[in-house]
């Protein structure tokens, strides 16, 4: 009895001081996902389309080739991580490399979707692209604009 | 104290007998992909443990690279079946570990989850380092140099070596025919930013890597 007692206490203790330092520790994150947070490299639509008016912006659909077959945002090339990336890339490297001064905007088929971030990366680390930034929300976003029929 | 055990292993021994109905082999499978190979099955078999029969409802993927069928939709007391998991390598490299999950239930019952996790070791048959070459807009134009290695068994040769951009002068190396190569890359100028691409041909039969490509930028400083 004494043992359980001692473990209680000791769990009390720890969850006591984990609770304050969530509370006063300056980077502490978010518990849950918070409507409108959005990462660094994150951006929201209402946004992107601010940026179409003044200038053109690079659509890149990293949802499977089939999902881009049945509707896509207007001008965007597929590339994502399932099929071969490269064997995508080249054939669309020609318009691609001239583009490299404009936003790129990832997007994939849902809010969790880690496959644009892993195409963003891609495209900034290994093929130079500057300004690389992923939807947030998805395709579920898009089509509810209307971007994608 | 004693009796804190007791009640203890039976509320674990009662959720054991309560919701692992179907049971599998192994829930982590461990595969090491050929050069060749596009794609890679994973197969889990389980078996239906418990008195009722058993729908499997679902199967969550963690990565669009993964899809995944079992034999049939419901498997009757003590009837064994598999979770057929298949990986498209695509572009992938190393050790890819992907997770999913079944969800399966008895007629009248609450919902069953079981995590499985396929774990594909995919071999490195060229490298190129770095991934990518950079200059600065207005840096001064030095060469630069990409290492092409061939670690796998079979040597690969370089046969052509093309560049997408007019203005950099581009030099293969040989240092171990089939197994190393160093490509050269000098700008004659980088007054203005571009990314380029360089096509490294090679003499494998396998199609991934008749064709690699490397990449270079000229980029503005950003602040």
């Amino acid at each position: 009895m004494t043992t359980i007692k001692q473990l209680g206490i000791i769990t009390l203790l720890s969850l006591g001081v984990a609770l304050l330092i969530y509370k006063w520790h300056p980077k502490s994150p978010a518990l849950y996902l918070v409507a409108g947070h959005l990462r660094s490299d994150e951006v929201i639509l209402s946004k992107v389309l601010e940026w179409e008016k003044s200038k053109r912006v690079v659509w890149i659909d990293a949802r499977k080739g089939t999902d881009y077959r049945q509707g896509h945002v207007k001008g965007a090339f597929l590339l994502n991580e399932q099929e071969d990336f490269f064997a995508l890339l080249e054939p669309i490297w020609s318009e691609i490399q001239n583009l490299s001064d404009l936003p790129f905007v990832v997007y994939c088929g849902s809010e969790a979707c880690a496959t644009s971030r892993k195409v963003a990366n891609r495209l900034r680390d290994s093929i130079g692209i500057a300004e690389v930034y992923i939807l947030s929300g998805g395709d579920e976003v898009l089509r509810n604009a209307g971007l994608i029929n | 104290m004693r009796h804190y055990f007791i009640l203890i292993s039976l509320l674990f021994f009662m959720s054991l007998m309560a919701f692992a109905e179907l049971k599998f082999g192994n829930k982590e499978i461990e595969i090491k992909s050929k050069p060749s190979d596009e794609v890679v099955s994973f197969v889990f078999p389980f078996k239906n443990v418990g008195k009722e029969s058993v729908s499997v409802i679902d199967v969550n993927l963690t990565c669009s690279c993964l899809s995944a069928t079992t034999d049939k939709e419901s498997y009757s007391p003590g009837e064994e079946g598999y979770l057929k998991a298949i990986f498209s390598i695509g572009s992938f490299t190393g050790i890819q570990r992907k997770s999913m999950t079944v969800i399966s239930q008895d007629e009248g019952k609450e919902k069953v989850r079981d995590s499985l996790l396929a774990i594909l070791t995919i071999p490195d048959v060229v490298t190129i380092e770095p991934e990518l070459i950079k200059w600065n807009v207005g840096e001064e134009p030095v060469e630069k140099v990409f290492t092409f290695k061939v670690p796998y068994v079979d040597p690969i040769k370089i046969t052509n070596v093309t560049c997408t951009r007019e203005g950099f002068d581009v030099s293969v190396v040989k240092k171990k025919e089939g197994r190393e190569y160093e490509i050269k890359l000098k700008p004659q100028a980088t007054s203005k930013p571009m990314l380029g691409m360089i096509k490294i041909e090679t003499d494998s039969k396998l199609k991934k890597y008749a064709r690699k490509l490397a990449f270079f930028s000229i980029a503005r400083k950003r602040r």
